[in-house]
């Protein structure tokens, strides 16, 4: 089941790279965007927003970035509340599946089998999330956060275990950006 | 057609999306946001890149209400104080009703001047450009990038979706 399939996943990728798509349904129309994500487990993610707008957080072992294009400003909140609270990050790290989640299997659905991941700690910015795999790939991650907000994400060409360049994992701010640390 | 009324007192709700950035002498905060206005109420939710709010905060002209991801709902008077206090964010948000909509608040003194790119307002110890103003149907023009600064706090607004909600 979908919860075997996830520990597969884990125990076999040490880095994945792929294209995503993310729609969030809320009060009024979706929003949807798109953009990149490359992960190195344990605890390296570069989660690019490219369309409509750019928006990049990237995290290392240490900090994780946020910096926004059209804002020209970057902040970087040091790894511990930003890795369990961005779901970019839970794909990076290895253990926090089981530490910070339960894990429910869920009925196979479009061809996926789904898992229901629920934080353990109540001051989680979402409900659940759950999670579509296939042939040991996440194919679909869902959240629902605690405002009747749904996103759903879906990854494409998805490559496991690429050799990704370090740099990917840094974040230099462009001059012009205002930039404060936490 | 007349100018659109000053108050947005027409039926249904403006909603934007977009991202907002705070920046102070020594902190700094980026959040997507979504916004609603009614005419009677207004509602912040501020939330993360990929989509979950982290906290709503819905005012009109008696109080404000913020409810956060603990679930718990706080109440008071001013929106401004309420969501400094729960979310350490320091939004201007009752003028921030007209500004996102590159109009003064009416309800205060202020000095409008048209700029090259839109439309600079004095007001309340603020200076504010709505620039990238563009064409909204009966709501006439819109900005689609807000920048508004008061000694030492600088904010700024994009806005990547314009709405109108019946």
């Amino acid at each position: 089941d979908a919860v075997s399939d996830l520990k597969q996943f884990l125990g076999s990728t040490h880095s994945l790279k792929a294209q995503f798509t993310q729609s969030v349904t809320g009060k009024g129309k979706t929003q949807t965007s798109n953009g990149i994500v490359a992960i190195v487990i344990p605890g390296k993610f570069r989660w690019e927003y490219q369309k409509p707008y750019q928006q990049l957080i990237v995290g290392d072992a240490k900090e994780v970035w946020l910096y926004d294009q059209d804002l020209k400003q970057a902040t970087s909140k040091n790894v511990g509340n930003a890795l369990e609270s961005s779901p970019a990050a839970l794909l990076a790290g290895d253990t926090a599946w089981e530490k910070n989640y339960t894990l429910k299997p869920l009925p196979d659905q479009d061809g996926l089998s789904w898992l229901e991941a629920t934080p353990k700690r109540d001051d989680s910015s979402f409900e659940h999330i759950r999670l579509g795999l296939a042939n040991g790939q996440i194919q679909r991650m869902d959240l629902f956060d605690k405002f009747g907000q749904t996103t759903q994400i879906r990854f494409t060409q998805i490559v496991t275990n690429p050799k990704l360049d370090t740099g990917l994992f840094h974040f230099t701010p462009p001059k012009d950006v205002d930039v404060v640390r936490e | 057609c007349a100018t659109p009324p000053a108050a947005p007192s027409h039926t249904g709700e403006l909603v934007a999306t977009g991202r907002v950035a705070v920046r102070l002498p020594n902190d700094s905060q980026i959040a997507n946001f979504t916004w609603r206005d009614d005419g009677q109420e207004a509602a912040l939710d501020l939330g993360t890149p990929l989509g979950q709010t982290v906290a709503r905060l819905t005012f009109d002209t008696h109080g404000a209400r913020l409810k956060d991801t603990s679930g718990t709902d706080t109440v008071a008077t001013s929106p401004e104080v309420l969501l400094q206090k729960r979310t350490g964010w320091q939004l201007p948000v009752q003028g921030m009703r007209w500004w996102l909509r590159g109009k003064p608040d009416p309800a205060t003194p202020s000095v409008v001047t048209p700029t090259a790119e839109g439309i600079h307002i004095s007001q309340n110890g603020w200076e504010i450009d709505a620039t990238d103003l563009r064409d909204a149907g009966r709501e006439g023009k819109l900005p689609w990038r807000i920048h508004a600064a008061q000694n030492g706090l600088d904010l700024k607004i994009v806005v990547s979706d314009w709405q109108w909600l019946p």
